[in-house]
């Protein structure tokens, strides 16, 4: 496999953590997902075309998504990666789709839609795609698109990028659940630009993939554009998650909420990035971070560089963190009422996942999750309640 | 759609001119005593190996130590420098003096030293301070100490102070060699290893066992000469159950061309020993502030860094406290003024080794005028450090929107058995706050400076009252600023 | 059934290297309503807590007798699972984890059973109606954003759900609302009717009012320095503590 660069921290750090970036491994034998991108499509819901370089080039032009030569630059910090809708993962992720021939698949969103959409995907053994999907909400549609993500049992490499724009009031409600086989190496890039008004809910749950990578810039340009994102993790033994969240407020009065609920078991290996990013201008600016983790290996590695940037007096910024094992309190509370330690932290995990899982509209993996959380615990040892 | 951002609040450019450095006003700090060439020895400008002979030469140094001076300086020659932090292409080696000595030997009476060093001390109220609160008291001018003083009943119980030079060639020799840049090795970074070539001056500490220092030594640091280095070595130890304050301040006058200062401090915190270290910095806005200050606890052993940062052009500080000790404890207490021409990096590193160790950063950083305030720290639990438990807390304020404020926290966690919690914020004054204070009768310039004040207070009410009034007194000049 | 439901003998207790419980002794028979009172640092909440097993607290000597059994050495679920339990001050919050889903669990836990989904569904409806709350409340996050009555009100409901034998209510009625006040009474009250056993911990007497309470003791200091009936209630409302804590 050879390597390419992503998830760049915003502002660099100290080069001994290892945290200014990571090195992912790439399949060669990676190729565009294929199969039909017209089906069961609602109303207000169209494919625009699967897009070569050109054709992205000419769409973002036309949309008046230009790279922004940024001149804030303190000190040494680097510039951002040269991309015209900045993704999580950043530029290299995008030059191995231009390499690999991987078109943009176009959908816009003309309409609103009230039921979700929902698309699948279930790789098999030996499968090494990459999708690019673009979803172009048009102004004042709301949507609610959840992709389903998922396999039978075996190893591949599976890639997901996506790119969102929101126009104007336009709304957006995505979920990404991954419950992919573990031998599955899996990365998933997301890059939005959000317009005046514009609201993203973005839902990220990673229940599979021994190897994950995961990014997602959120550009908000409008004037209140609105945020709120959550990724949800469990890593299992010997499963490495890497990850790099943005979120850059440049519109005025823009609000930014993320959530980060993970839990790391036995030698799980996680690096996180966290930054929210006050550029100038973007006054009454309001965001909020939190990572909730906990630590229930004992050889689990926890890194994480939460960052807070800030150009502009006018805002109000507040990230916390939370790493740690099953509080003293929390354990004497839940075993007061008869529940005993294993069970507890069965309960703690399924609260972090659940928090999110019950917000997927879709009843179905809503369940899928839930039997997952189930099963999670059976299968270990001192299961005190087989189900 | 793109439009146009705004320029760079801090143009580099522009202070390598000079000029943004011109109109920078630090009342009292600045005055400068002017310097008759006889009275001072200086080396040439530069770094070289026959410059860093001369300088062993000139102080006398052991065998080992100008063999120590020459290994730095090749690793100073094949190290980088840093490519994260704030620009320091201001920084040309080539024109730095490295070693400027004033011609008075070091005195222990204040009426012995020279009119002028002591005219500048007296305008720092340093001997001032020394019969009010101080427990014994070292001032070091450009290289070396020029007075020092213990008080009786401190080296009744054996505490020993005094400089570098004296500890290098005196009874504590072997005490200094096992210690000396054991803890911050040349290899460490590239200043590290330019302070191991050319260090000169500083203090060095040792309290016996059990010995209790009531009230802060203190040394102070003026670096005088135009272009110049300063590079002191502080080195304390302080051995089981004994209980020390230490206290340094450091300033200069402003010049037009770059000073550099990369000193180093060492501290060895024995069993069950508690060891505060206070500074003061306010080095001049033409100062690369490239220091490293490092803590090692023992088993039970304590660590408390209070630190306020006022001063210098670019700054790069981060005291680390390596909690080696099981149950030792570190903590560190920070606030940062960046101001107009400032590119202030600062903040700290916990590394957890022992078993239940405990650590607590609490920073403030406050930016105005353009200023770049940077808060950086990196906590680590390894993985043998169980039962430990670290809590990062750090606060931004930021006065104007053409400043910057960076909050740059990482974590290293490598053992289920701990628990950390951090927590970041950012924002801006109150309007509500200044509204509610004007309404009382408070100006709003006061009402802004007030609530500064009462931002940076975590610092302030850590110290000794002249140092805190010191500390209220430079924000207060800061915020009339600019 | 054993004849007491609670009996704690000699108990010395503390937190480290401070010991704040001195050789304490307290009888509770079955079915009775006992009244713990003292002033405040007495050692009130402390007790509550050890009965419970609390890691917090190291039990130096003494023994804890519950239905017979000596739990001093049982850890805390063993505990709850015999039929204790605590009301907690500050129930502490899970955000994703619905209030039916971990009641659910814990009989679960309880019984070693899987839980019928019917007859569990009707014990909850009953309950709310009982309690007169309602019942959405059982499908939120676990106490997340419960107001302060609220959070006492779930306290009282997972009582009744969860029938312990004995039941040990820290301070239920400081600082609610008449609301909450009137169904934390109500839900004591059904609970003692169904035969529970109860000591309720307290400075202030609202609950108390409408409750027929067997026994009262007086906590000061880590000992027990005056067991009474019903009106000791009644004399320590108007003359305090002044009487057991001099000399």
């Amino acid at each position: 496999m050879s390597e390419i660069r992503v998830n760049p921290l915003s502002v660099l750090t100290w080069n001994k953590l290892e945290l200014n970036y990571a090195k992912m491994g790439v399949d060669a034998a990676l190729k565009a997902e294929d199969g039909p991108r017209e089906n069961n499509l609602p109303e207000g819901v169209s494919f625009k075309g699967a897009l070569d370089d050109a054709a992205y080039a000419k769409w973002l032009a036309d949309n008046g998504i230009e790279y922004v030569k940024e001149a804030v630059v303190a000190g040494k910090y680097p510039m951002p990666e040269e991309q015209a809708l900045p993704t999580g993962m950043g530029a290299e992720v995008d030059k191995l789709l231009a390499d690999k021939k991987v078109p943009a698949i176009l959908y816009e969103v003309s309409k609103t839609i009230e039921p979700p959409l929902r698309f699948d995907y279930t790789y098999s053994d030996g499968d090494a795609v990459l999708e690019n999907m673009i979803i172009h909400v048009r102004k004042g549609c709301e949507i609610t698109l959840i992709l389903n993500i998922g396999g039978e049992a075996g190893s591949g490499y599976v890639g997901h990028s996506l790119k969102l724009f929101l126009e104007e009031g336009a709304k957006l409600t995505l979920v990404r659940l991954q419950m992919l086989p573990k031998g599955f190496q899996y990365f998933e890039d997301a890059g939005a630009r959000l317009m005046d008004r514009a609201e993203l809910k973005y839902i990220s749950l990673q229940l599979g993939s021994a190897k994950t990578y995961l990014g997602a810039c959120f550009d908000q340009w409008g004037y209140e554009s609105r945020l709120w994102a959550g990724l949800g993790y469990i890593g299992l033994k010997d499963s490495f998650l890497d990850h790099n969240f943005v979120d850059t407020f440049r519109g005025k009065k823009t609000v930014g909420v993320m959530r980060f609920n993970g839990v790391l078991m036995d030698n799980a290996v996680k690096v996180s990035r966290e930054t929210l990013d006050f550029r100038q201008y973007c006054t009454g600016a309001d965001g909020d971070e939190e990572e909730d983790l906990l630590v229930l290996g004992e050889d689990a590695v926890n890194k994480a560089n939460p960052m807070i940037l800030g150009e502009e007096e006018d805002v109000s910024g507040r990230h916390a963190v939370s790493v740690g094992r099953l509080s003293q309190d929390m354990l004497f509370y839940m075993q007061s009422r008869g529940i005993d330690e294993i069970k507890a932290q069965e309960l703690m995990v399924r609260s972090r996942i659940m928090q999110l899982a019950s917000q997927i509209p879709d009843d179905e993996l809503k369940k899928n999750v839930e039997r997952y959380l189930d099963r999670l615990y059976c299968d270990r040892e001192n299961c005190p309640s087989p189900c | 759609m793109a439009e146009a951002r705004k320029d760079s609040p801090i143009d580099i450019a522009e202070d390598r001119k000079g000029e943004l450095l011109a109109d920078v006003e630090r009342g009292l700090y600045d005055f400068k005593e002017e310097e008759r060439e006889e009275d001072f020895y200086k080396v040439d400008e530069g770094l070289t190996e026959a410059i860093v002979r001369r300088i062993s030469e000139e102080k006398h140094d052991p065998e080992w130590m100008l063999d120590f001076r020459l290994k730095s300086l090749k690793i100073y020659n094949e190290l980088e420098i840093p490519d994260w932090g704030p620009p320091i292409d201001g920084l040309d080696m080539k024109h730095i003096v490295t070693y400027v000595k004033p011609k008075t030997g070091m005195k222990a009476s204040w009426d012995e030293v020279p009119e002028d060093i002591k005219n500048a001390f007296e305008k720092l109220g340093i001997p001032q301070a020394e019969r009010e609160a101080l427990a014994g008291v070292g001032a070091q001018y450009d290289s070396e100490l020029v007075y020092h003083n213990v008080r009786k009943d401190v080296e009744a119980q054996g505490v020993i102070y005094t400089d570098m030079e004296s500890a290098l060639t005196g009874e504590y020799e072997e005490m200094v060699r096992s210690h000396f840049m054991k803890l911050v090795p040349p290899t460490d970074h590239k200043f590290a290893a330019l302070h191991g070539a050319v260090w000169s001056g500083g203090s060095f500490v040792y309290a016996p066992p059990g010995s209790k220092v009531e009230i802060p030594l203190q040394s102070y640091f003026r670096l005088n000469a135009p272009g110049a280095g300063q590079f002191e070595h502080t080195l304390i130890i302080i051995d089981e159950g004994a209980d020390v304050h230490f206290i340094e301040g450091c300033s200069a006058p402003k010049y037009n061309v770059a000073n550099l200062h990369a000193g180093c401090v060492e501290l060895f915190v024995g069993k069950n020993a508690h060891l505060r270290y206070s500074t003061i910095e306010n080095w001049s806005k033409n100062m690369y502030n490239l220091n490293t200050k490092r803590a090692i606890c023992e088993e039970g052993g304590t660590i408390e860094w209070i630190s306020g940062s006022f001063g210098s052009h670019v700054s790069y500080l981060y005291p680390t406290s390596v909690l080696k000790g099981d149950h030792s404890h570190g903590e560190f207490t920070g606030v940062t003024f960046a101001g107009k021409g400032q590119n202030l990096d600062t903040g700290a590193k916990m590394i957890h080794i022992g078993k239940n160790t405990s650590s607590f950063i609490d920073t403030k950083s406050i930016c105005k005028s353009g200023g770049i305030s940077t808060y950086r720290s990196s906590v680590e639990i390894r993985k043998q450090a169980e039962g430990s438990k670290a809590s990062v807390n750090c606060g931004s304020l930021m006065l104007d929107s053409i400043s910057r404020s960076d909050t740059v926290p990482a974590m290293d966690i490598r053992t289920d058995k701990a628990d950390v919690g951090h927590e970041a914020k950012i924002g801006r004054i109150s309007d509500d706050a200044v509204f509610y204070m004007m309404s009382r009768g408070v100006s709003e310039a006061e009402a802004r400076a007030m609530i500064v004040s009462g931002f940076a207070n975590p610092v302030s009410k850590e110290l000794p009252l002249e140092y805190a009034a010191e500390m209220n007194n430079l924000i207060k000049l800061e915020m009339e600023m600019g | 059934m054993a004849e007491n439901i609670l009996k704690i003998q000699g108990l010395h207790a503390g937190i480290e290297g401070e010991e704040i419980l001195h050789g304490l002794d307290l009888e509770i028979a079955a079915g009775e309503t006992h009244v713990l009172m003292g002033p405040n640092g007495a050692g009130k909440s402390t007790l509550g807590n050890v009965i419970m097993g609390s890691p917090v607290y190291n039990v130096s000597a003494g023994s804890v007798i519950f239905d017979g059994e000596d739990i001093t050495k049982d850890s805390v679920d063993v505990r709850a699972k015999k039929g204790i339990f605590l009301s907690f001050q500050n129930p502490l919050e899970v955000p994703g984890l619905s209030m039916e889903a971990f009641l659910r669990n814990a009989i679960r836990e309880r019984t070693g059973k899987p839980v019928k989904v019917f007859a569990f569904k009707k014990k909850i409806e009953e309950t709310c109606k009982l309690l007169d709350m309602d019942p959405s409340y059982v499908e939120r996050d676990l106490n997340v954003g419960f107001s302060g009555g609220e959070k006492k009100k779930a306290e009282i409901f997972q009582l009744l759900i969860l029938e312990p034998k004995l039941a040990i209510l820290d301070e239920t009625d400081s600082g609610l609302d008449v609301d909450a006040v009137r169904t934390v009474s109500k839900g004591v009250d059904i609970f003692k009717q169904r035969g529970g056993s109860l000591l309720i911990i307290t400075h202030s007497t609202r609950i108390l009012d409408a409750l027929k309470v067997d026994k009262t003791h007086v906590l000061v200091n880590g000992k027990i320095v005056k067991h009474g009936d019903a009106s000791l209630v009644d004399e320590i409302n108007t003359g305090g503590f002044a009487k057991y804590t001099e000399g």
